[in-house]
């Protein structure tokens, strides 16, 4: 499966990557992003099977991009990867159509958790 | 309460004392002294998180174990410590309630911080070490240490409210920016000494920096609790605003640590509540 991994941040890109490895599913084929702007094209050249984003971004942040792809009748599976989460946000984020939401910081455990079912 | 030394100065632990608060006003006489020889009550030690100053008349209430009632007394900061103050008393009276809980739940807490804007609670070094552990992924050790002086050349995360209100600083060094910087993105730690030799921080550092304090934001935020962000860091040269030196110049509580990260260096770190 294309796994594509959204965050401003490189590092966190990273480890978002490294927790994938060790929550066993380094089988896997990562594809980074910087925002929901870029994240766009590289869903358009790619097709992942799976996006992981974060909340806050520039340019395009999270909610907007999965509001994004499912005016355009795109039903990838997507969740989100933030130190954002409060209630409110939960339930947004559930009624835009996402599958989860896991907290920064998080655990090869929360990882598995939310993961398995998908890419386990 | 227990008593301290010989010198008549008694301790009021934490865990007996509900109320802590500074009231500064012309006091009036109480019905109830509890103690006839006000010798006894002349000097206490209130174990508290409130921030207090030498001269300021704080009122402070007090479950009493023998007589299983509540006490409150007031009296005037003649001294300060790292886990509260000494209080020359001047009063004591008998409030005839049930007993309180010492300390409020965490939900309570919560709720009490959202409605004030403010948080209520330090973060634990439990807490911060588990966060830190599961963005760097190694064996790091958090522990409380004394309060130190503030560094030379600070670097700062400020936290706000949703409301846009200044509620939390942590402050650090430039040492410690580069080190978590680098152990953070499994840069090697020559590098981080290197910028530290020169007194600078590479972008990457500040933005690895700024990745974890965003992430701390975490630590705040208590379920139903006022909800901060991370809304800038800020590093040296940059001149401090007047509110961020206020902050750090009175804070209502402060925690200071040492991180400890295997393979790289020991790190200061403090926390300011405002």
């Amino acid at each position: 499966m294309k796994v594509l991994i959204i965050d401003d941040s490189k590092v966190m890109r990273q480890i978002v990557m490294r927790t994938l490895r060790q929550s066993g599913f380094d089988s896997h084929q990562f594809v980074e992003a910087g925002d929901g702007m870029e994240a766009q094209s590289i869903i358009n050249a790619v097709s992942p099977d799976l996006i992981l984003s974060d909340w806050n971004m520039p340019e395009m942040n999270g909610i907007e991009l999965l509001t994004t792809l499912r005016s355009q009748g795109n039903a990838i599976r997507f969740g989100f990867v933030t130190s954002e989460t409060t209630p409110a946000m939960r339930q947004e984020a559930k009624d835009a159509g996402a599958l989860f939401m896991i907290a920064k910081p998080f655990t090869v455990e929360s990882f598995k958790e939310a993961l398995s079912s998908i890419l386990g | 309460m227990s008593k301290k030394n010989e010198r008549q100065e008694y301790l009021l632990r934490a865990s007996i004392v509900s109320r802590v608060r500074v009231i500064n006003e012309s006091h009036s006489l109480w019905p109830y002294l509890i103690e006839p020889n006000r010798q006894v009550m002349a000097g206490v030690f209130i174990e508290t998180e409130v921030h207090l100053q030498t001269g300021e008349v704080v009122e402070f209430d007090f479950l009493q174990k023998k007589v299983k009632k509540i006490f409150r007394g007031r009296g005037r900061v003649v001294r300060t410590g790292a886990n509260g103050a000494v209080v020359r008393v001047l009063e004591v009276m008998s409030l005839d309630k049930p007993l309180l809980r010492s300390n409020p739940t965490a939900e309570e807490a919560s709720k009490k911080a959202a409605s004030n804007q403010r948080i209520e609670v330090l973060p634990d070094d439990a807490k911060i070490e588990e966060l830190l552990v599961s963005l760097i992924g190694s064996k790091i050790k958090v522990a409380e240490k004394p309060r130190q002086s503030d560094p030379t050349s600070p670097v700062i995360g400020t936290y706000l409210s949703d409301q846009g209100k200044l509620l939390a600083l942590v402050v650090t060094d430039v040492a410690a920016t580069n080190y978590l910087g680098a152990s953070l993105a499994r840069i090697p730690a020559g590098a981080a000494a290197a910028a530290i030799r020169t007194n600078t921080i590479e972008e990457e550092m500040r933005d690895n920096c700024y990745e974890i304090l965003n992430v701390g934001a975490s630590l705040f935020n208590l379920s139903g609790g006022v909800h901060v962000k991370l809304s800038a860091l800020l590093v040296p040269p940059t001149p401090l605003p007047p509110d961020i030196a206020e902050l750090m110049q009175t804070p209502r509580m402060r925690k200071d640590i040492e991180v400890i990260i295997p393979l790289y260096e020991t790190c200061r770190m403090a926390i300011y509540i405002a």
